[in-house]
């Protein structure tokens, strides 16, 4: 009795914060939870006529046609590699990039440092993936009319799935690193400038201020992306891995995403689609778990 | 309350009514005349799923289905009429939905498709219904019995039916020289390898069209793969089942890691190197292909017809000798395009709708389909022979996009019949005669893709992705000097064992047996 007191007067006070979070709620249910019925598929042959509980059970079918597959390692190592690179190498620079645009005097360069470098995040994936074809083009493309001045025979950066790697990620490193470091530069903001003034005082230097007070001020926000990256790690983009392929280089560009699309979305398997997207989510999950464990232990923070 | 229980009564005797009025008409078969036209007596409408080409025009603006809905009575509703931009996901997508047209043409089903659908219960079986409602497919059946193994399913259906093209020239792709480039270099026609690599190089260099511009090639072709399928048909070797299969005695084997097939990459490295192909080919988009050919820039390349390019001086030549005893050329059998027609098992009217495509397999239905309506499109002359009306083989826009915007044949995948006597679109003089070049090379019986049983084509599917990924990419490199044949060959030969070459061939050789049977 008493209970139902109290939930009836939060329901009363709170209703406004109530509304609003239903909105979110209501999203996350119809589009993720619901969904997640049509997971049983990855065990059934999909028969339309049937419908989902009528379908065939199948078993780890499509589970073994995965693994019988003589490239499944090589597609979840370049799923796994893309993003581990992406990570090593792109993660720290949006956070420099935040630091430098911080430390700049002069309001109006700041501007347009930062401005500079968001343009590139509101290129349209499709746009992108054609410009580094006509910029990597061994015929007439910028870089390897560069790399000629000094001798260097044309390379054909897409055409070689030795370089595939390296093209997507430094292209993604230029086209989010700006776009990223917006997050970084509102948490640098919320510093308390009386901290650096003290420093000053004590005669730390720029780059003392930079180690002892900036970067431990934005250690929580790096800590929580990093997180969020790690979980992010198996579903890298479809479209700019899809858009870049071609035959020479499909032993670096075959990735889960580009194989279940091709396989469920063009081929119609979509049993076999679903069974290696969620073998994915899976992975992934485990993943955010061992980060998540990880930052706790090591940083103190953690998403939960 | 009393009026309310006899509306009620009133609205189920109404729905019943209508529920036996419909079930009379389809039981007694009354509305359909099994000859002539109209098909129908009481005006019907199919719904319609197929993919509309890029040259054509929408579907309900073209006079071959005006004309035919008018002959018919059976309305058409083309909502489910595609672009052919996305066709293949939103295809998968209607699949998926278990709401389903009542007819597919020119819907590009594929055998996996076909056996998949069919065997679920989605696709109508249709094998006992052909020799009643669609006589004039049965006679070409009765003609040529080798396309009933095509069309049938591992389970004794036919689900889908084919185009059939009783012309040969339509099954495969030309050798086109330059003979005004062969005239400025003072060269006479290759026929053998050697002459050949004598003639690239004497292109090779020369700026024929005198722009100032090293735009020309000696020898150019759409991809690496398909100029690799043509030299191995010089180095003796078929195409069988629509892959890199041959057939000798009653033995299904393939040459991808035989040494004939090395010393065909070795020759095409060494005249890659010195650039006498095309270096685009590994890249290349289609259309960029076509404007080559357009553009007169190539010395040697493959096309099926001259309908790309003026052929005025070019000429259709045999298979290069002296790599192997006999020559081959790849070409597609009779019944070239699978899965051009189906009809979903809901359709209420399943006879109704084989009647109505049987029209398409007759000599008079395939003028409609090929050539559009008399007097607005086309016309007869005095030998009765049909031809185009004046402007339309010599549009500007090109003869495919001026023919379909009132027919659905440009593209390909229709349901039709072509033979020799309505081809005047595809089959130039120059083409026939660029055909004669060859028919001493097409291969006695060939094999279509097989139908396969469900099981069976996804173990293949399997293994044809990492085969074809692996074997692609070795290839290619091989060709551009990227890889050694000293060295990297046997690796080649060793990868493709592992991946299952054999298990892949036993597969065919399987299937094989099972059509002699």
């Amino acid at each position: 009795m008493k209970q139902k007191k109290s939930i009836k007067r939060i329901l009363k006070s709170k209703w406004q914060l109530l509304a609003m979070f239903a909105v979110p709620f209501i999203w996350y249910v119809i589009f993720c939870y619901v969904p997640m019925y049509g997971i049983q598929l990855a065990f059934r042959n999909y028969n339309p006529r049937l419908g989902y509980l009528g379908s065939p059970f199948v078993g780890l079918r499509w589970f073994k046609q995965f693994f019988s597959s003589y490239y499944w390692k090589n597609i979840i190592w370049n799923t796994f590699s893309i993003s581990l690179y992406s990570i090593l190498i792109g993660f720290p620079i949006p956070i420099i990039l935040a630091i430098i645009i911080n430390e700049l005097p002069g309001r109006k360069f700041k501007k347009i440092l930062q401005n500079i470098t968001y343009i590139p995040h509101f290129i349209s994936m499709v746009v992108l993936c054609g410009m580094l074809y006509l910029f990597l083009s061994p015929q007439y493309g910028i870089l390897n009319t560069f790399l000629g001045v000094f001798g260097i025979k044309p390379i054909g950066f897409l055409e070689s799935s030795r370089y595939f790697k390296g093209v997507y990620v430094v292209s993604e490193i230029w086209q989010e690193s700006g776009w990223s470091s917006i997050i970084y530069i509102a948490a640098l903001a919320g510093i308390d400038p009386y901290l650096y003034e003290a420093a000053k005082i004590d005669g730390a230097g720029r780059l003392k201020r930079i180690w002892h007070i900036s970067l431990p001020g934005i250690t929580p926000t790096i800590v929580t992306l990093l997180i969020l990256k790690i979980g992010q790690i198996m579903s890298i983009g479809f479209e700019k891995a899809y858009l870049l392929q071609n035959d020479l280089n499909i032993q670096a560009s075959e990735i889960i995403s580009t194989l279940v699309y091709k396989q469920g979305i063009l081929q119609g398997n979509i049993g076999y689609a679903t069974a290696v997207g969620l073998m994915n989510s899976c992975l992934n999950l485990v993943l955010i778990i061992a980060a998540n464990q990880f930052c706790k232990r090591t940083f103190d923070t953690s998403l939960w | 309350m009393k009026q309310k229980k006899a509306m009620a009564v009133l609205l189920t005797a109404c729905i019943s009514a209508g529920m036996f009025g419909n079930l009379n008409v389809s039981a007694d078969g009354d509305n359909l005349n099994k000859e002539g036209f109209p098909i129908v007596n009481e005006e019907l409408t199919f719904r319609i799923f197929g993919q509309q080409g890029p040259v054509q025009s929408k579907w309900d603006t073209m006079n071959m289905w005006k004309k035919y809905q008018e002959m018919t009575n059976i309305k058409l509703d083309f909502t489910d009429v595609l672009a052919a931009e996305g066709y293949d996901e939103k295809k998968s997508l209607m699949w998926a939905s278990n709401e389903y047209p009542d007819i597919f043409v020119r819907a590009f089903l594929n055998n996996t498709e076909i056996v998949k659908y069919g065997s679920m219960g989605i696709l109508a079986p249709l094998e006992e219904l052909i020799p009643e409602y669609a006589p004039n497919l049965q006679k070409l059946i009765d003609e040529d019995p080798a396309i009933l193994s095509r069309i049938t399913a591992p389970d004794g259906h036919i689900y889908a039916l084919p185009a059939i093209f009783t012309l040969t020239a339509a099954r495969d792709d030309k050798f086109w020289i330059n003979t005004s480039w062969l005239e400025q270099v003072g060269k006479e026609i290759p026929t053998t390898v050697d002459e050949l690599e004598d003639v690239l190089r004497a292109f090779k260099g020369v700026d024929f069209n005198e722009n100032g511009e090293a735009d020309e090639y000696p020898m150019g072709i759409s991809d690496a793969q398909a100029l690799i399928r043509r030299f191995a048909g010089v180095w003796g070797h078929q195409y069988q089942f629509g892959t890199w299969l041959e057939v000798k005695d009653d033995t299904v084997s393939t040459y991808l890691t035989d040494d004939s097939f090395k010393e065909e990459l070795e020759w095409l490295a060494s005249m890659y190197e010195e650039g006498l192909i095309d270096p685009e080919i590994f890249t290349q988009e289609y259309a960029k292909y076509a404007a080559k050919m357009a553009g007169q820039q190539m010395g040697l390349f493959f096309n099926q017809a001259d309908d790309t390019f003026d052929s005025t001086n070019f000429q259709g030549i045999s298979p290069f000798a002296g790599k192997a005893d006999q020559q081959y050329v790849q070409a597609s059998p009779a019944a070239r395009d699978n899965g051009v027609f189906a009809i979903c098992a809901d359709c209420e009217n399943i006879e109704a709708a084989l009647r109505w495509i049987d029209y398409f397999y007759s000599y008079e239905g395939s003028i409609l389909m090929r050539y559009g309506v008399e007097g607005e499109n086309m016309y007869f002359d005095e030998d009765g022979k049909p031809h185009y009306n004046d402007g339309i083989l010599d549009s500007p826009e090109g003869s495919g996009t001026e023919i379909g915007k009132f027919t659905i044949w440009p593209g390909g995948g229709a349901p039709q019949w072509v033979n020799d006597d309505n081809c005047e679109a595809i089959a130039s003089e120059a083409t026939l005669k660029a055909q004669e070049a060859l028919d001493a090379y097409l291969p006695k019986q060939i094999y279509a893709e097989p139908l396969l049983e469900e099981e069976t084509s996804d173990r293949l599917s399997v293994l044809w992705t990492d085969l074809e990924n692996y074997m692609k990419e070795t290839t290619s490199k091989m060709i551009r000097g990227e890889l050694n044949f000293d060295s990297d060959w046997d690796t080649y030969v060793e990868t493709m064992n592992k991946i299952g070459l054999e298990e892949w061939v036993s597969i065919y050789q399987e299937t094989y047996d099972n059509l002699q049977n």
